[in-house]
């Protein structure tokens, strides 16, 4: 009897070892299927889709380098707009939500008027200080004077010429113009070369006019 | 002489809460007409230059554990040499990493 009396809560315990198990199974399951719709949640998406919208300026704000560590518009003509930012050229990324126009602005600091380059190191090479930036050098409105390395200018006068004796107009000369400079600049003084020779002052210009110019490395389509 | 400073550079940034993503899976992809510098909040993360066109995954990679749970900024340097101006960018990682929390118990007073 008392093996008896003390039986029941050991057929209690048998008689719920049955339930404890569907239990432990049920737990089981809602593991793995709570690990399976966690794996499924793991694929990897879009955090930022391409077509978001950014902030952009067109003013350069690297001066203060905490322009990659804020966000903000209405000061250094920060805006919002749309990507793709684009202007719908040829083989550009189709449809631009904000326009990305190209161009040149009308900020033109005079460097030297009459630089003369003659002894330069190597010909047709010399050297401005520039802030970092990216710039296009070009002739002022043809009265460069250094038409010929070797002629001898006086006050921009053609006084003698040793390359093309005798073509005081430049024809036939052996270097020509230098008309166009250009250069992707970081801080400092940078060596700037010529990216073209030409006959005369008026072809020189004529190839300048209305194109931008090249650093050499940037030779081809863009 | 003269130099003239060239305007069709752009620069943009944008600020993301990366709260609940799995930072290592983070990736970005980028294209662009012609150059870029990436930086992710003031980091510098890569560079890249080239002419001809460009698509959405010209330039990918990660950033490399410079991104912190919570907001993070994203900013690119872009330059353009004339012609066609593009650029998209897109940036993907892993969400929804913390597992569901499972509650299950037995009344132990009914055993």
């Amino acid at each position: 009897m008392q093996s008896q009396t003390s039986h029941p809560p050991h057929n209690k315990l048998r008689g719920f070892k049955p339930t404890i198990a569907v239990l432990a199974m049920l737990s089981l399951a809602i593991l793995l299927l709570a690990s399976q719709e966690q794996n499924a949640n793991a694929a990897t998406s879009a955090i930022l889709p391409a077509g978001h919208t950014w902030e952009y300026t067109f003013t350069d704000p690297t001066g203060d380098s905490s322009w990659t560590t804020t966000s903000g518009t209405g000061t250094g003509g920060w805006t919002t707009g749309l990507a793709p930012f684009g202007n719908g050229g040829p083989g550009t990324l189709l449809d631009p939500g904000t326009n990305w126009p190209v161009g040149t602005s009308d900020v033109i600091v005079p460097i030297d008027s009459t630089k003369d380059i003659r002894g330069a190191t190597p010909p047709g090479v010399f050297s401005v200080a520039l802030p970092a930036g990216t710039y296009e050098l070009t002739v002022a409105a043809g009265a460069w004077n250094a038409w010929d390395a070797d002629n001898d200018l006086n006050n921009g006068v053609l006084a003698s010429a040793t390359g093309c004796p005798g073509n005081p107009d430049g024809s036939g000369c052996a270097t020509g113009w230098l008309t166009t400079y250009a250069v992707r600049s970081a801080a400092g003084t940078q060596a700037l070369e010529g990216n073209g020779t030409f006959e005369t002052s008026a072809q020189a210009l004529a190839a300048v006019s209305g194109r931008y110019s090249r650093h050499p490395a940037d030779s081809g389509n863009s | 002489m003269s130099v003239r400073i060239r305007s069709d550079d752009l620069w943009v940034r944008t600020a993301i809460d990366l709260s609940n993503v799995d930072l290592s899976s983070v990736a970005w992809g980028l294209g662009v007409d012609n150059g870029y510098k990436l930086y992710a909040n003031g980091t510098f993360i890569g560079i890249g230059n080239a002419e001809f066109y460009t698509h959405r995954s010209e330039y990918s990679g990660d950033f490399d554990g410079v991104l912190t749970q919570g907001v993070n900024t994203f900013a690119v340097a872009l330059e353009d040499h004339g012609g066609a101006t593009a650029f998209d960018m897109e940036i993907t990682g892993v969400v929804n990493v913390t597992p569901p929390v499972v509650e299950a118990s037995v009344d132990t007073d009914t055993l």
